[in-house]
């Protein structure tokens, strides 16, 4: 399984989750496939799963999805001991490991040299940690944990290696990206609308 | 000497925590330090604030920018060297993410510190915020703590950036000499 095809298979699952994207071709490469209002795109390395987190705890009535990466993931580790332990039952944690900092020439990280990274979640605590490797793999542990209440983690191999097509960027920017994401959930009634702040006495009539 | 018969000020603690609730804070992401040790005491009592212990304050950051995404008013305690270890969260998800939390930490770069290995954060702490462009206050008398703290807060949902308290030594201690 290509890391285009893991994205696309989960971009085929994508309905009403709010989604957390890391960086990279991960970003452009669901960008093509889903054009999902909920994605908050081009969070950087090692934060995916920690803001992920902290949107599943501030709205547990809907399925919050970390999109991570194993070089992410990696930079910050003791993120997975704070889940286990403050469990969100609305998150779902995705790691699609492809041994490698792609966008940055393929060195291997960690994983790639056999660190264990669905062992280190089970270590940590998480009870529901899957560990696939092909499509259909993916795509039945996909199908399961969203449909499933409880706090869950995916491992995914994926092929390392050049791309064989280059993604278009993204039509906006990482500031743009946000508001546009904050607007889905206002629309989506999550959250209360966002709105300027008017001081007021400007609202004081004479 | 400094230390030797210090304790902390419960009354400061609890003048600390009830701006922390006027302010509207319902969501805390913590690491746990000496001189906060009290305040944080007080907000793990309180049911209505949700907790999550993180394993460094750069996480903590992060948590609470996720919070803050989802409507909550988070709020980060931690002790001062966060800021450095948050750096990069702070630009990140901050800066560029336009993502905003309140922060609360001890303020160890404040004068009349004597402990060495406070040295660093005395160096580059408000340094650290002042060239990151976070807005901050320093709470010097516990009698404006409470409207510093609600100030703090308006800054974060009104220009929609993280901000931070400080708290120094005199207002965390009591025989503080």
């Amino acid at each position: 399984m290509t890391h285009f095809e893991a994205v696309q298979i989960i971009g085929g699952h994508l309905t009403n989750q709010i989604v957390v994207s890391n960086v990279g071709n991960t970003n452009r490469e669901l960008y093509s496939v889903k054009k999902h209002r909920l994605i908050l795109y081009g969070v950087q390395i090692s934060l995916v799963t920690p803001l992920a987190f902290g949107l599943a705890k501030g709205i547990p009535s809907r399925k919050v999805i970390a999109l991570d990466g194993d070089g992410s993931l990696l930079m910050g580790l003791g993120v997975l001991a704070t889940i286990a332990t403050n469990p969100a039952d609305n998150l779902l944690i995705i790691v699609l490991d492809n041994g490698c900092y792609a966008a940055c020439g393929w060195y291997p990280t960690a994983s790639g040299k056999g660190t264990d990274l669905a062992g280190i979640a089970t270590a940590a605590g998480i009870k529901n940690v899957r560990n696939v490797e092909s499509a259909e793999g993916l795509s039945a542990a996909l199908e399961d944990c969203l449909k499933n209440n409880g706090l869950a983690f995916i491992r995914a191999r994926v092929e390392s290696g050049p791309l064989e097509k280059a993604f278009e960027p993204l039509p906006f920017d990482t500031l743009e990206g946000t508001y546009r994401f904050r607007q889905a959930l206002s629309d989506e009634g999550l959250v209360e609308p966002w709105h300027d702040v008017t001081p007021v006495h400007y609202t004081f009539s004479k | 000497m400094r230390g030797s018969t210090s304790r902390h000020s419960a009354k400061n603690a609890l003048s600390i925590y009830q701006g922390i609730k006027k302010a509207g804070i319902n969501f805390l992401s913590y690491v746990p330090e000496t001189w906060t040790k009290e305040v944080l005491k007080l907000l793990l009592q309180d049911k209505d604030i949700e907790s999550v212990g993180a394993t460094g304050e750069a996480e903590a950051m992060a948590i609470a920018a996720g919070a803050s995404l989802a409507g909550k008013r988070p709020m980060v305690l931690m002790e001062g060297s966060g800021y450095s270890s948050g750096t990069y969260v702070l630009s990140r998800l901050g800066l560029m993410h336009h993502i905003g939390w309140l922060m609360m930490s001890s303020h160890a770069g404040g004068i009349g510190e004597v402990a060495y290995y406070h040295w660093d954060i005395r160096l580059v702490g408000e340094p650290l915020l002042s060239t990151l462009r976070i807005p901050y206050c320093v709470v010097q008398r516990i009698e404006d703590a409470e409207t510093l703290i609600r100030e703090a807060q308006l800054t974060v949902e009104g220009q929609k950036v993280p901000a931070a308290v400080l708290l120094p030594h005199h207002i965390l201690w009591e025989e503080s000499v």
